[in-house]
């Protein structure tokens, strides 16, 4: 069969009308009419806790960076503060050098990832690669034998896919 | 895909027009699962009322969602009866029951086209009345029987194929 007799065939049986409705059954049918439903549903707490996770995801390391140099300059204030005992102790030799890191480590390690399925408000399933971070940024400086490392865990939820039917 | 229209002042009218649009395309798939007419006419009403009731609205659900639905309430119905290994054979004997009526002078070419209908393979006539009076795209077919799309399509032109060789006299 050609393209051309496929068209003209379907279009003949398009053509083909179909038998009306039986009475009985269209009665039942009109009879069992859904109730309205309410226009506004609320909203879906699961898509603002989506959103308030994407906040924390961008919110977390740039919170991990700040209290990594509010450590920083804390440290580097240090000698300029009185010491209470007038002697120098270890820390406050320590204190007393400029502290410059010589090395800088930022690592992401993907701890675990897995996929999990949600529901939108008309029931169609939605599925969610959730996949668990470790954010560190370790500071060094091998010369005063100092390490500061920070560690941040970090949840990544990306949508993968829309499955309905 | 064609749902319908929707209309806050009338709902009765709405669902009443729906019905009237669409209940004869869903009652003539429902045939082609039911054992007998009256359970075709309770797959097609349950599945509507499920449906709908689905919907986060009033809106009505899309044809593919109730054509899979008489589906899957048609396959739990046959394993609870049993009746699954009967189907193929009485859509074939089933001839009490008109499918369609294009008026007194198409009479003969209607009642050829519904025995010719009923002597394909139970998957290709699935997949024909779905496209042809179901008016789903191969994509929604594909959902709603949950199979490949390009499987849908090859057993939509095998089954076009057997038709119109049983029916070449009456469809010239």
């Amino acid at each position: 069969m050609t393209d051309r007799e496929q068209q003209e065939f379907e279009a003949a049986l398009r053509n083909t009308r179909l038998v009306k409705l039986p009475e009985e059954l269209r009665s039942r049918l009109l009879a069992a009419a859904p109730p309205k439903k309410a226009r506004s549903a609320p909203p879906w707490p699961a898509l603002a806790i989506l959103g308030w996770l994407r906040v924390l995801r961008l919110a977390l390391p740039a919170a991990a960076v700040v209290l990594i140099a509010a450590v920083v300059v804390w440290r580097n204030a240090s000698p300029s503060r009185p010491s209470p005992a007038g002697s120098k102790s270890t820390s406050g030799v320590l204190a007393a050098a400029p502290l410059k890191a010589d090395d800088v480590k930022i690592e992401h390690d993907l701890v675990s990832s897995f996929d999990t399925l949600a529901r939108l408000p008309g029931g169609e399933p939605v599925r969610f690669r959730c996949n668990q971070w470790l954010d560190e940024v370790t500071f060094s400086n091998k010369a005063q034998g100092l390490v500061l490392q920070e560690r941040t865990p970090r949840l990544e939820i990306v949508t993968v896919g829309f499955e309905t039917y | 895909m064609n749902s319908g229209s929707e209309n806050e002042d009338s709902p009765n009218s709405d669902w009443e027009a729906w019905v009237a649009s669409h209940a004869p395309r869903l009652l003539l798939y429902a045939r082609q699962h039911a054992r007998c007419e009256a359970d075709a006419h309770d797959l097609v009403q349950e599945a509507i009322v499920e449906s709908w009731g689905r919907q986060p609205d009033d809106s009505p659900p899309p044809l593919a969602l109730v054509f899979a639905t008489i589906r899957r309430r048609a396959i739990d119905l046959a394993r609870t009866e049993d009746r699954r290994s009967n189907r193929e054979s009485r859509v074939a004997e089933d001839t009490n029951h008109v499918w369609f009526d294009s008026g007194v002078e198409d009479r003969e070419r209607d009642r050829l086209l519904q025995k010719a209908m009923s002597s394909i393979l139970d998957i290709y006539r699935e997949v024909v009345i779905l496209k042809v009076w179901g008016e789903l795209t191969f994509a929604e077919i594909a959902e709603a029987l949950d199979i490949p799309a390009n499987t849908a399509a090859s057993r939509y032109r095998y089954g076009l194929e057997e038709l119109r060789k049983l029916t070449k006299e009456n469809f010239p």
